[in-house]
């Protein structure tokens, strides 16, 4: 094991209060057009609507607080450690919140983008501190490696491969466990596959939210659209949209990430534009809430992170096309698979299509009828009910 | 009220305090020492951080707004109806004190303004030699685009653009016939009026062209020049339209974020000048003075509209050679920077090529980074067939 780690300390925050009031007067100083280039029939059609983005900004600077967010932050449960693997040497940030029950199950969740470890700050005391007869998880959420305050290595190359070694190593040898369970969305997704068809030892159980495969299963056939259900019609219809008009961000994150990162990540306003847009139009429209845009954005700005946060689309640019949305799948998640379908992620998959992807067997299928690409988020009740249903039935560290 | 084709002397409805204020902007947004990254090349993965870090601070320290203020001479404003649509059209109007002066509209793109023709201008009008041929010079600016304003519905696109700028030419500046020049998205527009209104515009001069390749393309008999563009498309296409994938389906997003922030647009644009030029040639100054009209004039997210609004004829004036044939004479300057440069073979599969010339400098703003040679080449291509 070339892998090298410091101890882990408590994480203190290198913004305050005073940044908080910089990022506002930045807020207030810049520009937004008096109306729309030009009017739409949908509002969002054409990307942000420029009414709901005034709102936000208006609330970000009057009656957002900071307070707040720093209490859901939950700073006292917040750690760095340095890693060093090889030549590599990153800092990573991640909450770690124990439950007080002996038999809790150790929990990693991983965030994607433009998400961060703190979409979790619903979920957690529920699934620390369950009523009597569910079952109870240490929560272990890290930031991946260019978001908030986890660092990139100083080198072109570093993928989600690497990150799947220092993860596992974060939760084998850093905290402990070595075995665990985990849940994941987006580019978690991709690194939990990952990490599944690399350490199938340490990871015993799997639940996904999202998860980019190619598609076997006869939903996605065109000819058979009129024989779905109202909730896979509305699936199918969302994953076209989202390849029809749906990708810009991800061909220019991918190809010129400095770009794209240095324009958006300089300025708070730019920052709620753009990620405003993808929170926003990846939820549960009836569900979302602006409050965690604005708390996604601030943690965005005042960590300086986004510039670093979209190289995740270049540098594993190659293992998402050629490892995991490949005909075969190369990198197979080898434990027993949970998925849970929310109506408004922005893909969803079927159960030979997750079969197809994996080594491991797919236990556990539960389609919700609310919820999009940010669960924890917007429906953090079924997110915590369905890890505590999978894990329930399927926890099992005898050989 | 303002009367329908008549053009007005521009008022600019920005100044210096404008300007000072965005200079304050860029001073509250400070960039980090580093990139995120290191990287062998320091332009392979967007912008090179020591570079914007420059731009950025020389549009707060060394950039005149003064001196910019004075290139606009010679702007209009015009109101014009067409059919239900209503748009102001800004345009720079210069006219040559030689008779028989050749009226000439000259078209930019995205990220351009009508300043990228600001160095040809003089020499256009005011040629040194007697000989020289002179030009009336019309250098509109595309609605949505600095101070021309887009008709408030969805659906407008180049195509009605490019009869607005005829008109503009014939009915509002009373030109019966006309001379182009164009580029970038410039250069679609200028083909469809090469199209639809060939009659009042006979020749037209282009420096970008997307076409198909003919099947009749012997590759092994490319020039040099020919081959140099052929590398700059292949890496288009394979990493550099991530911009164009963006502004074609979120217009409003990438628009209004890149919009709020002049350092945004700094970076933004700034990779594109760069990265489009030749990069012995390309002058920062240039950048600077682009991205403060985009930023004051504050058309950023209207700008990128014409990549959604205009995507589908886009697509077939670069992929069908038979839909949108070009009447008038074409010719052709191929400067080896050039991203969207074709060989003449493949120009000729859509109108009548009378004149290629290669160069051995120069990139997708010829105005810009190689002024003389752009102007020696209008001279001659409309001395020989206007």
């Amino acid at each position: 094991m070339t892998e090298t780690h410091s101890e882990p300390r408590r994480l203190s925050l290198p913004f305050d209060s005073q940044s908080v009031e910089s990022m506002q007067t930045l807020l207030k100083l810049s520009k937004l057009p008096e109306k729309p280039p030009i009017p739409t029939a949908d509002k969002w059609s054409l990307g942000i609507d420029l009414e709901y983005l005034a709102n936000l900004r208006e609330a970000f600077v009057n009656t957002w607080s900071w307070k707040d967010l720093e209490r859901r932050m939950r700073l006292d449960d917040n750690y760095v450690v340095e890693m060093k693997d090889d030549s590599d040497e990153l800092t990573v940030h991640f909450i770690h919140c124990k439950s007080a029950r002996v038999d809790a199950i150790p929990l990693i969740i991983l965030h994607g983008w433009p998400g961060t470890a703190f979409d979790y700050s619903k979920v957690i005391d529920g699934l620390i501190n369950p009523p009597a007869g569910e079952p109870a998880f240490h929560v272990v959420a890290p930031s991946l490696p260019g978001f908030f305050l986890s660092t990139l290595p100083n080198r072109e190359g570093w993928t989600i491969v690497d990150t799947a070694k220092i993860f596992n190593c974060l939760m084998t040898d850093v905290l402990g466990y070595q075995v665990y369970a985990a849940q994941a969305g987006d580019w978690g997704s991709h690194l939990l596959r990952v990490m599944s068809s690399t350490y199938p030892s340490n990871i015993l159980l799997t639940l996904f939210n999202m998860f980019h495969c190619p598609t076997v299963a006869p939903q996605h056939d065109k000819k058979n659209f009129e024989s779905l259900s109202l909730s896979e019609a509305r699936a199918q219809e969302r994953r076209e949209e989202f390849y029809r008009t749906g990708q810009g961000y991800f061909h220019i994150q991918r190809t010129k990430p400095l770009t794209i990162g240095n324009a958006v990540g300089a300025s708070p306003l730019s920052i709620l534009a753009y990620i405003g847009e993808k929170i926003y139009s990846w939820s549960d429209p009836s569900l979302v809430n602006a409050n965690d845009i604005l708390d996604a954005v601030a943690l965005y700005y005042l960590s300086g992170s986004f510039a670093s946060s979209v190289l995740i689309y270049e540098q594993s640019d190659k293992v998402l096309f050629e490892e995991l949305m490949s005909t075969p799948v190369k990198q197979k998640v080898k434990s027993k698979v949970g998925y849970s379908a929310y109506p408004f992620e922005i893909g969803r998959v079927y159960k030979e299509d997750i079969e197809a992807a994996c080594d491991g067997p797919v236990v556990y299928y539960k389609e919700h009828d609310a919820g999009g690409h940010f669960p924890a988020l917007d429906c953090p009740e079924e997110f915590v009910g369905d890890l505590r249903e999978f894990c329930g039935k399927h926890w099992n560290t005898t050989p | 009220m303002i009367e329908v084709n008549v053009p007005t002397r521009l008022v600019l409805p920005f100044g210096k305090a404008d300007a000072d204020a965005m200079k304050d902007l860029l001073k509250r947004s400070p960039l980090p020492s580093k990139p995120p990254i290191p990287t062998r090349n320091p332009w392979e993965l967007g912008i090179d951080h020591a570079f914007l870090v420059q731009l950025s601070t020389a549009l707060q320290t060394t950039w005149s707004y003064e001196a910019l203020e004075e290139k606009m001479a010679d702007g209009y404003l015009v109101k014009m109806k067409d059919g239900e649509d209503e748009l102001t059209v800004h345009f720079v109007h210069r006219k040559s004190a030689r008779s028989g002066a050749i009226p000439l509209l000259l078209l930019h793109g995205w990220p351009g303004t009508f300043l990228d023709f600001n160095k040809v201008v003089e020499p256009l009008t005011n040629p040194p030699g007697e000989s020289d041929i002179a030009f009336d010079v019309v250098i509109p600016s595309l609605p949505g685009f600095f101070l021309s304003t887009l008709p408030q519905r969805e659906g407008w696109t180049i195509v009605d653009t490019a009869r607005v700028f005829h008109r503009l030419m014939t009915d509002v500046l009373g030109y019966s016939k006309y001379a182009g020049q164009g580029g970038d998205w410039g250069s679609y527009i200028l083909r469809i009026i090469g199209s639809l209104y060939h009659d009042a515009a006979p020749a037209l001069h282009f420096n970008f062209f997307r076409c198909p390749k003919t099947a009749a393309r012997d590759e092994s008999a490319l020039s040099e020049v020919e081959k140099a563009m052929g590398v700059r498309r292949a890496e288009f296409g394979r990493t550099g339209h991530g911009y164009l994938d963006i502004q074609s389906t979120k217009p409003f997003t990438i628009g209004i974020s890149i919009g709020a922030s002049p350092l945004a647009i700094l970076a933004y644009i700034g990779e594109k000048i760069h990265a489009w030029s030749d990069p012995s040639c390309v002058d920062a100054g240039d950048i600077l003075d682009t991205v403060a009209l985009y930023y004051l004039s504050g058309c950023f997210p209207t700008s990128v509209l014409i990549y959604h609004q205009s995507n589908s004829v886009r697509t077939e004036l670069s992929s069908d050679p038979s839909k949108w044939r070009v009447k008038s004479k074409i010719g052709f300057s191929a400067f080896p920077y050039e991203i969207g440069g074709a060989p003449r073979v493949d120009i000729e599969a859509v109108g009548p090529v009378v004149f290629y010339k290669e160069h051995k400098k120069g990139g997708h703003f010829p105005a810009l980074d190689c002024p003389s040679e752009l102007v020696a080449d209008l001279r001659e291509f409309f001395a020989a067939h206007w």
